[in-house]
């Protein structure tokens, strides 16, 4: 009878050991329902550190989330010049964090755009059906620009820290800091922290795009790389969403995609129909892939179209995506090589510069990215 | 106790009770229906539809339209779009969202719905997908 059983038990048992067993799965709307997280977790301890996560993103969203008039952040941008906030430590933390990462960057990453974002209306909030019908007239894009900037002469703000009192004093009228885009990477960092001390061996933590791996994935009782497919920035020969491209990748990283295909709105002009969407130039004050010439708006023909980061350290890479939509392919490619990440960008001139050893997976489903030019950029071991 | 004596208890046992066939047909059965779900997991794909917290799932390659937290979701031909959504930003609306590959996925923040695309194959992560 036990023989019986066990060869019944057997093939049920094989047949419910499927890709993930052994994982928690949790998914949640959090920031003010404004982020999707989705969790998957391998280890002990598995809801206390999914409950850890959500109570660290409730802090973070009251110190940062500029769409909240109560965090300290929109108090900061609904001020008039002159005014002086004292911040936590904390916010103090990551404010500084961010500048670093921008002037890495060399601007590139920027945290004072959003007034810019709302002249092109391709603001972080909705980009309702209304698209405006015509691009803004480039002198309003010149005013708004002007009191942008985080490294501007004077400056529009100061971060200043004395004897423990932490203080943020505006100096422009309407320069405005918008951490959205550096709170997602952020927040990750802290939650694969999170992870790995409540006793994660493996974990894969998603927020609002922005990836963590913890660990490698754990399948059929043996540790392997995880799989990572890219969105294709454009749909399919038959008009459908599809994947770019896909690779293995040992665990242990931050990943992120930035591109000029999300948040966007086509408007037909003189040059032809360009695209809006939501990645600015900080130093033209235009969507990547626009340029304001001869008194035209005219389209980049090698604007980066999708850039995909994956980086060591938490908080960098979707910074460093971003960045890289703004840099343009080569002088991103270089900046990732040069600071220790590994990328793929892809262009609209179907060019895809590879940075670092990629092994990448066949089948007709990943295939697009051979439609590309490649070039490869070798990282420094 | 030695080999022998155990061996000898079984052979004394009676034969199957009627209560071992049951537990014995139940078993054969859970095991054909477990393979039976790890099949269809491989080749037919899935669609998984969570709206707060709770998940349902319909075969991709289907016809139908779920109306689910206000949105509208429409599985046709192997694909998966929505069709409307009650809320402000439709991100998530429209046929240029269409998936149909294993391991994507269409959220709707506002309403709570998630819509993914499961089945074998499906890379593990995937980035890039418009939030």
């Amino acid at each position: 009878m036990t023989l019986v059983m066990l060869f019944v038990f057997l093939p049920a048992l094989t047949g419910l050991v499927g890709c993930y067993a052994g994982y928690t799965n949790f998914s949640d709307t959090v920031f003010n329902s404004e982020m999707y997280l989705s969790v998957s977790y391998y280890g002990k301890n598995a809801q206390a550190a999914y409950n850890a996560m959500t109570s660290e993103l409730a802090q973070l969203e009251k110190l940062v989330n500029r769409h909240n008039e109560n965090s300290a952040i929109s108090k900061f941008n609904a001020a008039p010049k002159g005014t002086s906030i004292d911040i936590d430590k904390r916010l103090y933390e990551i404010l500084s964090a961010a500048i670093g990462v921008s002037d890495k960057t060399d601007g590139a990453f920027d945290i004072s755009l959003s007034p810019l974002n709302a002249l092109w209306h391709t603001d972080s909030i909705g980009l309702a059906g209304d698209a405006p019908m015509s691009f803004p007239d480039y002198t309003e894009v010149e005013r708004v620009r002007a009191i942008t900037g985080l490294t501007a002469s004077p400056a529009h703000f100061s971060l200043t820290e004395a004897d423990g009192t932490y203080t943020l004093t505006k100096h422009t009228d309407g320069f405005e800091l918008d951490l959205n885009g550096y709170i997602k990477g952020y927040a990750v960092g802290r939650l694969s922290d999170i992870a790995s001390i409540k006793g994660a061996t493996s974990a894969l933590i998603e927020l609002a795009g922005e990836v963590a791996a913890v660990g490698d994935s754990y399948r059929d009782n043996a540790a392997r790389p995880w799989s990572v497919g890219i969105d294709n920035p454009d749909r399919d020969t038959e008009g459908f969403s599809s994947f770019i491209c896909a690779f293995k990748q040992a665990g242990g990283f931050y990943l992120a995609t930035s591109g000029s295909y999300r948040r966007y709105y086509d408007t037909d002009t003189e040059s032809g129909t360009l695209r809006a969407h939501h990645i600015i130039d900080g130093r033209s004050g235009c969507p990547t892939g626009i340029a304001y010439e001869d008194g035209a708006y005219r389209a980049d023909g090698s604007a980066v179209t999708s850039a995909t980061v994956l980086a060591l350290d938490a908080g960098v890479a979707d910074a460093y995506a971003t960045a890289v939509c703004v840099m343009g392919a080569v002088r991103g490619a270089e900046f990732l090589r040069d600071n220790g990440a590994k990328g793929i960008i892809f262009t609209a001139n179907k060019e895809m510069h590879v940075v670092g050893e990629f092994e990448f997976m066949d089948g007709k489903a990943y295939d697009h990215y051979r439609e590309y030019t490649r070039i490869d950029y070798e990282v420094a071991v | 106790m030695t080999d022998i004596t155990a061996i000898q208890k079984i052979k004394d046992s009676p034969p199957l009770k009627r209560a071992d066939i049951v537990l014995l047909i139940v078993l054969v059965l859970l095991a054909f229906g477990f393979l039976l779900f790890g099949v269809f997991q491989k080749d037919g794909d899935t669609v998984e539809v969570t709206h707060d917290g709770k998940t349902s799932t319909y075969a991709l390659m289907s016809n139908r339209t779920l109306a689910v937290g206000g949105v509208s979701i429409v599985i046709e031909g192997g694909a998966v779009y929505v069709k409307s959504s009650t809320c402000g930003d439709k991100r998530c609306t429209g046929l240029n969202r269409a998936i149909r590959s294993a391991g994507q996925s269409i959220v709707c923040l506002p309403n709570n719905v998630v819509i993914k695309i499961k089945g074998g194959g499906a890379p593990d992560v995937v980035t890039g997908q418009p939030d």
